[in-house]
Parts: structure tokens; C-alpha cells; sequence
């Protein structure tokens, strides 16, 4: 039978199949741990700078820097989106340009200009797709972010924040929530929050660090005056929030990517089950057949 | 230096923290930092302080009398309680720094001819940092170990 034949070939196809998605989930695995490690080494630095902000709101008695100024009126808006330059992900990326439509949306209706600034092919291509003009992109930068591109990012912001170029600035990445979840997240970074409750940076550490909340002031000697480490420390939050934000996107997408692979192993698994099954199942009735044609020209002689 | 060390016979818990990692958590007799406006001394029982660096090395004196020398590129740093903290960008211990790797960089930095005002600050910005460590470096080379 020719079945069986056709049979053969779909099976090590299939097969061959399980073999690269497996050794991408492997790979997934490997790189999801180091990146975990990234986000999780950078996280005493994201709360000791949030207790650091603690005390000096709490020292200096009127706070005015211009990253905390809110912008009136607002006419522009910058929004940095954060994908992978990879897909076989599964909905890692999907997910992100949906929030980010979701953002531009709100956006639009507020009627401000919009630049934006995408990281990662998955992201610009999509955006081309969707006839967004883009202002700036980087690819091949999602595997290590570096702290050195959180701030170069971050000191242009600053930078055309506090001369008015910009009056807000967004970024939309993938949180990094457990091992098989990733919430795409829309997030704003400048103007920073108020100083008591929520830093605009760090956020998934400021739950960890209620010591910023009640930490006080009271005691520190200050060099120089409390305002001017102040307006040092802020800029630090920026950098900070896009730092970790890229940190969980790239773990995101080495978990994204590990699920993904391993639901495609399994899938390639059940399925060379089933073709298996299927062949040794038309192998047997063809034996069977002949069997059958033998017994049948045995008993016509 | 040692009598005044140990004289009140505490020690200072450091810890150096970068976004990227913690370079340094021990405990140590005394320090020097860099604060923005020249070096500062903190030694057991220092009053609870904050205050701004700039870029340079911070000297630690651990208990036994050894000393380790770091870069850091200015940042930050609280005292409280002998406890320490230094947060800044970026931190490297005086013997990991990489000569040929720094004088390459320093190379291309110089060499670097910008005028763009903005492109011109951030090359002074790494030239500085770059400058720094290269003195560090030398600084360890000459005094040999003191």
C-alpha cells in the first residue's frame, strides 16, 4: 500500500519536528535562567533607590523637580514598545502590539501627537504593517539589555521632558510574572508619579519595599542640600524603570518562547503517537490481507 | 589609619549595588569614597549621612588590614547605622579592569571627533569614566600594595 509509504515520511517528518522544538525549549530554558537572574540581581539596586526617595521626599519639604512636573498642555506623547526580534513565541509579541494599540488608542482620543520608538523586528514590522510611522528602532538588543541602553534611552527622555519637547512617555512591555505567565503592560514613565506612594519606576519592587513608605528622613546628614541629590537620584528612577522593564520583557520572551516550544514537543509527540499507530494499523491489515489472498489460493488449488 | 580603625571597634557593613548586580556586600573597618566634591572618609559610628558621588575609586579597609580598591561612576551614598550603601550605574573592581580593553576604549573615545553638542557630552561623560579607571589601574601599579 501506498499509505503506508506516505506514512513513513509524515512520521519523520513529525519527528524531526519534536527534534528542533525540543532543543529550543532547552534553549528557551537556559537563556529564561540567566535573564531571570538579571532581573532578579537588579532588583536590590530598584529598592534601595525607592528607600532612598523615601527619606529625601521625606527630609526636603518642598519637592519640585521638573520630571514630577505635569505638563500643561499635553500635545506629545512618547511611547516605547519593547518586543523580541524572534517569534516562535507563541502570543509574547501579539500581545505587547496589543497593548500598545490599546495605548495609542487612548492616545489618539486625547488627541496628542505620538512618537514612538520600537525595540525588537517583531515590533517593527508590526508596526509597519499597522502604518504607524516610527521614530526610532532598535534591533538585536533584546537578548542583553544592558544598562547603558536604559540610559541612553532614558537620558533622551529626560533630556526633551524637561525642555518641554515631550510631555509624557510611555513603555509597553511584557511583565514578567511567573514561568508560564507574561502580562503585557503599559506603563507611564514620565512625569514620575508622586513621590510618597508609587515611584514611577520599579513598581513590582515597590510592593516588596513598604520602607520607602516609612522610612524617614530625620537625622541624615545631607551633602550637598537634600534638593539637589534629589534631582540627581530622580533621573536614576527613569533609567531604572526602562532598565527593568527591558530586563522582564527579555525574560518574558525566553518563557513565552520556553511554553511555546514545549506545547509544540508535546503536540509533535501525540501526533508521531497517532501516525505511528496509524501505519503499524495499515501494515497489519495489509499482512492480514495477504494473509488472506494465500489462504484463498491454497483452498482454490 | 589602623589604630584609628580600630578604635571604636565596630565595623561598617558595605554594600555596593549596580542595576546590573552587587559588587560588593562585606564587612569592612573603613572607607574612602569619592563624593562629588572630593574624597570622604567613613569610618564606624559615622553619622547617618547621604550624599552625591562623582566618579572615582572607593578604598575599603576590611578588618584584617587588606585593602580593595573599586571604579565607581559617581552615584550615591547613604549611611546609616553603619550600615553603607553605595548605588551607582556602574562599579569594577580595581584588579578586574581591563587594560588593553580600557586603553582600546579610550582610544576610540579621543579619537572620537563629534560636534554635536550632545553626542560631545556623552563622549566626555565615557572619557571620564574611561579616565578614571585608567588611574585606578595605575594607582595599583605603582603603589604596589599599601
Amino acid at each position: 500500500m501506498a499509505n503506508t509509504k506516505a506514512l513513513v515520511k509524515r512520521r519523520k517528518s513529525v519527528v524531526n519536528t519534536r527534534k528542533i522544538t525540543k532543543t529550543m525549549e532547552k534553549v528557551a530554558t537556559a537563556r529564561l535562567a540567566k535573564a531571570q537572574a538579571a532581573a532578579i540581581a537588579a532588583r536590590p539596586y530598584a529598592k534601595k533607590l525607592q528607600q532612598v526617595i523615601g527619606d529625601l521626599a521625606s527630609a526636603s519639604s518642598d519637592i519640585r523637580h521638573p520630571l514630577l512636573e505635569t505638563h500643561d498642555p499635553v500635545k506629545k506623547a512618547v511611547v516605547i514598545v519593547l518586543t523580541s526580534d524572534r517569534g516562535l513565541c507563541g502570543g509574547f509579541n501579539a500581545n505587547i502590539i496589543r497593548a500598545a494599540r490599546d495605548l495609542n488608542a487612548d492616545l489618539e482620543k486625547r488627541g496628542l501627537q505620538i512618537e514612538r520608538v520600537v525595540q525588537g523586528k517583531k515590533g517593527i514590522n508590526a508596526f509597519r504593517y499597522l502604518n504607524f510611522p516610527i521614530a526610532k528602532t532598535y534591533v538585536g538588543v533584546s537578548d542583553r539589555p544592558t544598562y547603558a541602553r536604559a540610559e541612553e534611552i532614558a537620558d533622551s527622555l529626560i533630556d526633551r521632558y524637561g525642555k518641554k519637547e515631550i510631555d509624557e512617555a510611555y513603555i509597553v512591555y511584557s511583565s514578567f510574572i511567573s514561568m508560564t505567565t507574561q502580562r503585557p503592560k503599559a506603563e507611564k514613565i514620565l512625569p514620575l508619579s508622586s513621590l510618597k506612594g508609587d515611584e514611577g519606576g520599579a513598581k513590582k519592587d515597590a510592593a516588596s519595599a513598604p520602607a520607602a513608605a516609612k522610612s524617614t528622613g530625620a537625622g541624615y546628614l545631607f551633602h550637598p542640600d537634600p534638593k539637589t541629590i534629589l534631582s540627581e537620584v530622580l533621573p536614576l528612577v527613569v533609567k531604572m524603570s526602562v532598565f527593568t522593564a527591558m530586563l522582564e520583557n527579555t525574560a518574558g520572551e525566553h518563557a513565552a518562547r520556553r511554553l511555546a516550544m514545549k506545547n509544540a514537543t508535546d503536540a509533535a509527540e501525540d501526533m508521531i503517537r497517532m501516525l505511528t499507530r496509524q501505519y503499524n494499523r495499515a501494515r497489519q491489515s495489509k499482512i492480514t490481507q495477504e494473509i488472506a489472498e494465500i489462504v484463498g489460493w491454497a483452498e482454490a488449488l | 589609619m589602623a589604630d584609628v580603625h580600630s578604635a571604636s571597634g565596630k565595623q561598617i557593613h558595605l554594600t555596593v549595588i549596580t542595576p546590573a548586580r552587587t559588587v560588593f556586600n562585606e564587612d569592612a573597618a573603613g572607607l574612602v569614597v569619592p563624593a562629588f566634591d572630593g574624597e570622604l572618609g567613613v569610618l564606624p559610628g559615622h553619622a547617618a549621612l547621604m550624599a552625591l558621588l562623582g566618579a572615582g575609586e572607593l578604598r575599603i579597609t576590611r578588618a584584617d588590614g587588606s585593602k580593595k580598591r573599586l571604579a565607581v561612576r559617581g552615584g550615591f551614598l547613604q549611611v546609616s547605622a553603619n550600615v553603607v550603601t553605595v548605588l551607582t550605574p556602574e562599579s569594577v573592581a580595581a584588579e578586574d579592569i581591563d587594560a588593553a580593553k580600557l586603553d582600546k576604549e579610550l582610544e576610540a573615545l579621543r579619537a572620537d571627533q563629534s560636534t554635536d553638542l550632545k553626542a560631545r557630552d556623552l563622549r566626555d561623560e565615557k572619557l571620564k569614566w574611561a579616565v578614571t579607571r585608567r588611574h585606578i589601574l595605575e594607582a595599583g601599579k605603582g603603589a604596589g600594595r599599601n
